[in-house]
């Protein structure tokens, strides 16, 4: 197993009323609460210091995440249970610090995030269509990217799915990596889902199976 | 918390969802008093407002009251709240405007007016206070335009003129007091009120009306009703309420660092300024206190920015102590520490280098006005020699980038002093190429941004006419024209439209809400923000109600009229911005509070104390 020397990994969770806030707001609440902690951060070098901080994927605001991974950088040993302790007394309730770990996989190797969407409209009458959908080939969407909006096969982005319409639920395993990031709305729309509650619960490495760690 | 439903259609739900880090939640059945503090504009801009935190802190900090906090939501959200009939609620608890027991607004900014009678009317609050019943909250207005608070006094059941840190724990208690000895009835409570120091109870008070328009008497209802209402100060400022934690938005904000208030008034004395004398008389805190305040707060928040905060922050009496203090340790902590912006004629490089964020290039002024007569005028003591050295400082440290304030439509302003505006940025200009050692090849770059003058109550200038709306336009158009080089020189300037409805509410009497209740039809609100200012609808507002705005805007007062403000005693005296006016007309100078003395009469809001001879004011 690969060790990353002097990086630790935190994973948490953003949940209920934390969902409204953007990727951006959370980097810099997580930088006050890292401060309140007093946990020795490493800062960058050079003209304009700043937090060696990194979480590792966006969320889309509206959508919530047991699983959000952030690496951080500290200049002196902390055991991973004062990490948590001192974190979990810094941050509001709704952030749930789950483990602090040192990191065994790159962040380049992440791979798949699986999501849950839940729904009053995936159920027993709804599920027979939906998996019909989801087959669809190729599947076009309108896809933002930074050069404006282009049609996009967004099937590859698909590893696998399941219905359990007993309890309204349907997971999705999509693609995380950095270049062909899926963000699961683009499925939901392409569905025709419109009100679901969507929340990101295991990450995976590039096989979408093993665990990123 | 507002429906999940609706938070995932609305620009930026953070505004609106609450749980902070910081936030002060009580349980309901714990508390006797509950009020909920209204600040008239986007969470933004309120979450950076030093006051509100102030205050916020000093109430919850009384167990058996509850504060808690709302903002004016954006027109998105605001139409989800009127198409499903929800009312407007506090952040903490989610509880409907309308059924807290007191609701505060702080008035910052008057064109923030229209704000305040939407949020009133989203938490289900009858708009005029004479309307309100037994079960409806109890509407209290403070902050800088509380002052004159008249063009909204009809809306209002309590204003808090002064610092409120104590005013508004007293106020609570009063409530709390009534409630439990059952002698409690909204004008029983309100009666009471207008007995407490700082309190101005609009109501109980008739104003009468001369056949030209002006006032011809203000007169409280009843003996026991004061005939002028003197504000609050905290004598021993170094000893206040200051919060120790703050709430820390998740939404980007405008401010969003550590406030320290070094001290309160100014010592300058400049007559256009009305912060400058309404939170005279000058009080400091200790450096030592400042730096264990500081700590503190960082401590239990996590920032990584200090401001100091001032009306001018070159006059603080410890200003290199205590810069010296914090520097000792914010370095090693990573935090930055900024200036607002110095004083040209104090300008040193020594504390430039000190709190030098190397990440701005840039330096902002404000001389204000363009030529020295002008300057003298508005008594801003500074030269253009002063400016010229401030800025050779600044470029000789590389910061290539000038920012300069300016007003125009200044009592007794010829259109040579605005020729004068573009003459002091060449200036400025050639100084940088006249330097015979330039640090960076890059060339200056100075921005000229210029305000409109807008006369405010309980200045020396409260008397004046602002210009008229045509020549306002007219000499921005003519600085445009002087301004030759735009290569170095960049210009920008404020609507005047935007000003000329400020100033008719600033000097406005209670007539003005009649005009409101027009706006409010007229669907009006965010005046301050460009998209969504309307003049024209302003115009038909004060049409439909039958206002001439140019009666409050644009007319000079009679020295001897009775101002719609005038119930009201700010230490300052009245004939003391008489002579203010005076001279300004001769343009003659007055020197600061820390030269002599010009027995402003803020000294007597210490001991009520008559005596001209200032011996507290300034350390």
């Amino acid at each position: 197993m690969a060790i990353l020397e002097d990086k630790i990994r935190v994973r948490f969770a953003k949940t209920g009323g934390l969902q409204y806030i953007s990727h951006l707001d959370l980097m810099r609440t997580m930088r006050t609460a890292l401060k309140r902690a007093r946990l020795p951060l490493k800062y960058t070098e050079g003209f304009n210091p700043h937090m060696k901080l990194n979480i590792a994927l966006p969320l889309s605001v509206g959508a919530e995440s047991v699983c959000e991974i952030m690496e951080l950088v500290l200049t002196e040993p902390r055991s991973d249970a004062e990490i948590v302790e001192a974190l979990s007394g810094s941050v509001a309730p709704g952030f749930i610090i789950y483990e602090a770990y040192t990191p065994v996989h790159k962040l380049a190797e992440l791979g798949w995030a699986q999501y849950e969407i839940r729904s009053d409209e995936i159920n027993g009458i709804t599920a027979g269509e939906i998996i019909k959908k989801l087959k669809t080939r190729p599947m076009m969407v309108l896809k933002r990217t930074k050069s404006g909006e282009k049609d996009t096969d967004i099937a590859p982005g698909i590893n696998r799915i399941s219905i359990n319409s007993t309890y309204d639920l349907l997971t999705l395993v999509l693609c995380a990596d950095g270049q062909n990031y899926l963000n699961p709305e683009y499925v939901l729309r392409f569905i025709g889902l419109e009100d679901c509650s969507i929340m990101r619960t295991k990450v995976f490495i590039g096989d979408a199976v093993t665990e990123f760690r | 918390m507002y429906d999940r439903k609706i938070l995932r259609r609305v620009l930026k739900p953070g505004r609106y969802s609450g749980g902070e880090y910081g936030q002060i939640v009580k349980n309901p059945a714990d508390t006797k008093c509950s009020f909920v503090f209204c600040f008239p504009d986007t969470y933004e801009i309120g979450m950076s407002n030093l006051g509100v935190r102030l205050l916020y802190g000093a109430l919850n900090s009384e167990p058996d009251v509850r504060c808690e906090r709302a903002y004016a939501p954006w027109v998105d959200m605001e139409a989800e709240l009127r198409a499903a009939d929800i009312p407007l609620q506090s952040h903490e608890n989610g509880q409907p405007l309308g059924t807290f027991d007191i609701v505060g607004f702080t008035l910052q900014y008057e064109l923030n007016y229209t704000n305040v009678l939407n949020m009133l009317e989203l938490g289900k609050i009858p708009l005029l206070a004479e309307e309100r019943g037994e079960e409806h909250p109890i509407v209290i207005g403070g902050g800088p335009c509380a002052y004159n608070a008249e063009p909204v006094a009809e809306f209002f059941d309590i204003f808090s003129i002064g610092e409120g840190e104590e005013a508004l724990v007293e106020l609570a208690r009063l409530y709390i007091n009534m409630k439990e000895s059952g002698s409690y009835t909204r004008e029983a409570f309100k009666r009471e009120a207008s007995h407490l120091a700082g309190f101005y109870v609009p109501s109980l008070y008739d104003i009468s009306y001369n056949s030209d328009g002006t006032i011809s008497a203000i007169e409280p209802k009843y003996p026991d009703v004061p005939v002028r209402v003197t504000k609050r100060i905290i004598a021993d400022f170094d000893n206040s309420f200051f919060p120790e934690m703050l709430v820390m938005p998740y939404i980007e904000c405008v401010h969003d660092r550590i406030m320290l208030e070094t001290f309160r008034g100014c010592i300058r004395g400049c007559r256009f300024c009305q912060a400058g004398m309404i939170f005279r008389p000058v009080r400091e805190k200790k450096a030592e206190t400042l730096d264990r305040q500081a700590r503190e707060l960082y401590k239990n928040t996590g920032y990584d920015e200090i401001s100091l905060s001032a009306l001018s922050i070159s006059d603080y009496s410890q200003l290199p102590e205590l810069t010296d203090m914090l520097l000792s340790w914010t370095d090693k902590c990573m935090v930055n520490l900024s200036l607002p912006s110095l004083r040209i004629d104090s300008f040193s490089e020594e504390l430039m280098k000190k709190v030098d964020s190397v990440r701005s290039s840039g330096l902002t002024f404000a001389p204000e006005a363009g030529t020295q007569r002008m300057r003298d005028v508005i008594n801003k003591n500074v030269t253009e020699e002063d400016l010229l050295n401030a800025c050779q400082i600044a470029f000789r440290n590389g910061k290539n980038q000038i920012k300069l304030y300016f007003m125009n439509g200044l009592p007794t302003e010829t259109h040579e002093d605005i020729d004068g505006i573009a003459k002091l940025a060449d200036s400025v200009v050639s100084s940088y190429y006249r330097m015979s050692e330039k640090p960076r090849s890059r060339p200056p770059q100075v921005t000229i941004s210029v305000a409109c003058f807008v006369p405010k109550p309980f200045t020396p200038f409260q008397w004046e006419p602002q210009d008229t709306l045509e020549n306002l336009r007219e000499k921005q158009k003519h600085l445009g024209d002087c301004i030759t080089n735009r290569k170095n020189i960049r210009y920008t300037w404020h609507d005047a439209r935007v000003s000329h409805v400020e100033a008719v509410f600033a000097r406005g009497d209670r007539r003005l809400s009649r005009a409101l209740l027009e706006a409010r039809k007229l669907d009006l609100k965010f005046d301050g923000w460009d998209e969504h200012f309307d003049f024209d609808k302003w115009m038909k507002a004060f049409e439909n109600a039958g206002i001439d705005p140019a009666f409050y805007a644009n007319r000079e007062f009679g020295r001897d009229e009775i101002l719609p403000w005038d119930m009201i005693d700010i230490g300052v005296t009245k004939e003391f911005l008489l002579r203010e006016n005076d001279k300004a007309h001769l343009a003659k100078t007055t020197p600061s509070c820390r030269e002599k003395c010009s027995g402003c009469g803020a000294n007597r809001l210490f001991d009520g104390d008559d005596s001209q001879i200032c011996g507290r004011c300034c350390p």
